[in-house]
Formats: C-alpha cells, sequence, structure tokens
C-alpha cells in the first residue's frame, strides 16, 4: 500500500522544480520559518487529503486526520532528510497517522460505548418535551459524532475524558461535539417535515 | 474549508514550537554509529567468556570468515531497519519479509557448515540442557545492552511499522551476537547450535518487535497528555 502511494505521488510531482521547491521550502520550515510551513501546507494539504480521505472513506474523520498529520508533520519535521521527496515523507508520516487511526478505532470498537437512542428516555424519565426530534437528528449523526455528543452531553464527561476515552486529541473531541451539535440544531430546526 | 486556509488550532501550535531542528542523519551515518557496537559484539563474548578451545583446529575461514559473514549480514538488516523508521524511506513489506528470510537462510547456512567442518558434540550428553542455557545467558547482556542503543536510534525517528521495524533490528542484533558467540561456543552440534544461539536469534527477533511497537505506544500516549494539558 505504501509503495504504491509513493509510486502514485512520483507521478504526480514528476516537476523537478516542484519538488526542488518544497524540498527548499522544508529546510526553511526544519530552521523555523512560518511562512514556510504555510507554504508547504498550501502544497500538500489537498494531496494528503485526498490521500486520507480513500483510506478513512468520511469526510469529518478525514478533516480530523489531516489536522493530526500535519501536527506529525511538524512534531517529526527533524525525520525529513534534505534532498529527498518531502511528498514521500508527508504521504509516511499521513500513512502513519491513518494506520494508528485504525489501530485506535478497533481497540475502540472493543469498547463500543452503547449510544442507543432508546437511552435517552431512560436518562431523562421526566423531561416535558418531546423526545422523538432529538432521537430522530441523533440516528442521522455518524456513529462517532453521536458517541462523542453523548458523552459530552448525557454522560456530562469532559472534553479530556472522552478524548483519553476515545484515544484522539482533545482538539478533535471539541470540533467534534461542536459540529455534532450544529447539525442536531440544524435537524431540529428544520423540524421532521423538511427533512 | 478551502485547503490554503490553515485551521487556527494547528497554526497555533505550529507558532508555539517552532524552534530549529537538526535533521535526522542519513540511515547509512546512523548505522556507522552502530559500527563500534558491532566490534563489541563481534571481539565482546570470545575475550570475555574466553575463545573457543577448538579455535585452532577451525579454518579461519570458517571462523573469521563466516562470523565476518554473519556479523556484516547484521548490519545490512540493522540498516534496513533505520531505513525502515524514516517516513518516505520504508521499503516494502516483502522486501522486509524476504529480508527475514535472507537472515534466517544465512545463520542456517553458517550452523550447518561449521558443524560440516569441524563436528564437535557434546561431551556429555546429560549437560545439553545447562549448555543450551548458559548460551543464552551468556549472549543475553551483549544482545540486550545492544537492543536498547538500536530501540533509541529507530525511535528518534518515525517508523510507520514499528513491529517490522524492530523485528528488524532486533533480528540483526541476534546474527551480530551470534558472529562473535560462535567464536566462544566450541559445541557446534546442529541442535545445540539452532536451539540456544537460534533461539536468542528469536528472542531478539521477537523482543525488538515488542519494545518498538511499546515505544511508539509510550510516545503517542504521551503525546495525547501532553494534548490533553494545552
Amino acid at each position: 500500500m505504501y509503495h504504491r502511494c509513493k509510486i502514485f505521488f512520483a507521478v504526480r510531482m514528476s516537476d523537478p522544480n516542484d519538488t526542488e521547491e518544497l524540498d527548499k521550502l522544508m529546510r526553511e520550515y526544519q530552521q523555523g520559518s512560518l511562512a514556510a510551513f504555510e507554504a508547504l501546507y498550501r502544497a500538500l494539504a489537498p494531496r494528503l487529503r485526498s490521500f486520507v480521505r480513500t483510506r478513512v472513506r468520511h469526510d469529518a474523520r478525514t478533516s480530523d486526520l489531516l489536522q493530526e498529520t500535519f501536527l506529525e508533520i511538524h512534531r517529526s519535521r527533524h525525520t525529513y532528510l534534505p534532498g529527498n521527496s518531502v511528498a514521500g515523507w508527508a504521504f509516511g508520516i499521513a500513512l502513519n497517522v491513518v494506520l494508528r487511526h485504525r489501530h485506535v478505532e478497533r481497540r475502540r470498537d472493543r469498547h463500543e460505548v452503547p449510544t442507543d437512542t432508546l437511552e435517552l428516555e431512560a436518562e431523562l424519565p421526566a423531561a416535558d418535551f418531546e423526545l422523538q426530534p432529538l432521537q430522530e437528528a441523533l440516528a442521522h449523526l455518524p456513529s462517532d459524532s453521536r458517541a462523542t455528543w453523548w458523552m459530552r452531553n448525557i454522560e456530562g464527561l469532559s472534553f479530556d475524558a472522552i478524548a483519553r476515552r476515545l484515544g484522539i486529541a482533545a482538539t478533535a473531541v471539541r470540533l467534534r461535539c461542536s459540529r455534532a451539535s450544529r447539525a442536531l440544531r440544524a435537524a431540529l430546526e428544520r423540524g421532521p417535515d423538511n427533512e | 474549508m478551502s485547503e490554503g486556509n490553515i485551521p487556527a488550532s494547528l497554526l497555533n501550535q505550529v507558532r508555539a514550537d517552532l524552534r530549529p531542528v537538526t535533521p535526522l542523519a542519513a540511515p547509512s551515518r546512523r548505522l556507522l554509529a552502530l559500527v563500534p557496537l558491532a566490534l563489541i559484539l563481534f571481539f565482546g563474548p570470545p575475550i570475555y567468556w574466553g575463545w573457543r578451545a577448538n579455535f585452532a583446529l577451525l579454518p579461519s575461514w570458517t571462523s573469521w570468515g563466516l562470523s565476518a559473514l554473519e556479523s556484516l549480514g547484521g548490519a545490512a538488516l540493522m540498516a534496513l531497519a533505520l531505513r525502515q523508521a524514516v517516513p518516505g524511506l520504508a521499503v516494502r513489506r516483502r522486501w522486509m519479509w524476504l529480508a527475514f528470510a535472507g537472515a534466517t537462510l544465512l545463520f542456517a547456512s553458517v550452523s550447518v557448515t561449521t558443524a560440516h567442518v569441524l563436528p564437535t558434540p557434546l561431551h556429555n550428553a546429560s549437560s545439553w540442557g545447562r549448555i543450551e542455557w548458559e548460551c543464552v545467558f551468556m549472549e543475553l547482556p551483549f544482545a540486550l545492552a545492544s537492543l536498547a542503543v538500536s530501540a533509541w536510534l529507530v525511535a528518534r525517528a518515525l517508523p510507520t511499522r514499528p513491529a517490522l521495524a524492530g523485528g528488524a533490528y532486533g533480528l540483526a542484533i541476534g546474527l551480530m551476537t551470534d558472529a562473535g558467540m560462535r567464536l566462544f561456543c566450541e559445541v557446534d552440534q546442529l541442535f545445540h547450535v539452532l536451539a540456544a544461539h537460534g533461539g536468542v536469534i528469536l528472542l531478539g527477533a521477537i523482543g525488538g518487535a515488542l519494545t518498538a511497537t511499546l515505544i511508539e505506544r509510550v510516545k503517542y500516549r504521551r503525546l495525547q497528555i501532553r494534548n490533553h494539558r494545552r
């Protein structure tokens, strides 16, 4: 798989100027240039995004993992050997992040948090409002967003506790919660008739 | 979101830690750092424990030659492990497995050739168990110290498949240790060599794979904790 990605990129990055330019930017980035990082982000993000998306097939997760990949690129910038392909190096890191994510997901699946929307009624027996629309809106959320929203809003866990439980960064938990809340709010405002 | 816009949280984290970094040396140069270690593994066991009693009876191509060959095989595998640990330089998994098979074949060939050139059975068949353990325990201190140094070198990079990289350096250390050990151990009986010396090589490979995996997990866990604190 990794070899295939290297070939894929070798074709896309065949322009020697592009390769040399990236190498130059990477050297500047290693020297501490923020502008070089920004230029590298613009050059690599679209390709890394499609690389990650083909492996996780989930838009929200792709964004999380792309951000995670750039964070890892930043932390591991010393592992780039000047003169080598920056793209190949970045894809190697993206693959590392994707594999780590898969490992965390597999582990999480073993300790899956039940988020059956029927539990909502048990959790909120004295609610004096209609739960049906919320249940339906929750059912439309992706499973990981639903689990995150549930742990935050029903179980009342902190972002850090959720991050530890799911094995992801606290910033990613915040992002997922806010996306889930926004999606729920939009679904509730639309109402069942407009869905 | 346009790809040109860097998320603010990412930009802030990058900005917070933008100190200049020194790039990792090339795998070939990092391998050079292991040359003293290879020499210690080669000459250490016979100098520390004593040269084998029948050393003079062995033709030099069998003693020095095959040991040097085994040591070089280990160094090549170590180079592969160091390369495997750098993103973008990793080799395909099938090549890694081929290298593992090659290393195993090298060890088996060296053992069979030595047993054929100078068959040395155990003097006392009842003591084979004790001698097995002696060889294992005499090799382990050398192997463990070298394993720690290799683990550190690999952990400085970012292995995509840590188990594979760890297995490679563990196997490499095993081979290099055996290259020195066969200059000390005078028993060339195949069963002893394959079980005791081969056992140490196998332990090295498994230990390396576990160590590298564990180190990467710990690194990731520490990273998560640091992220939570932010």
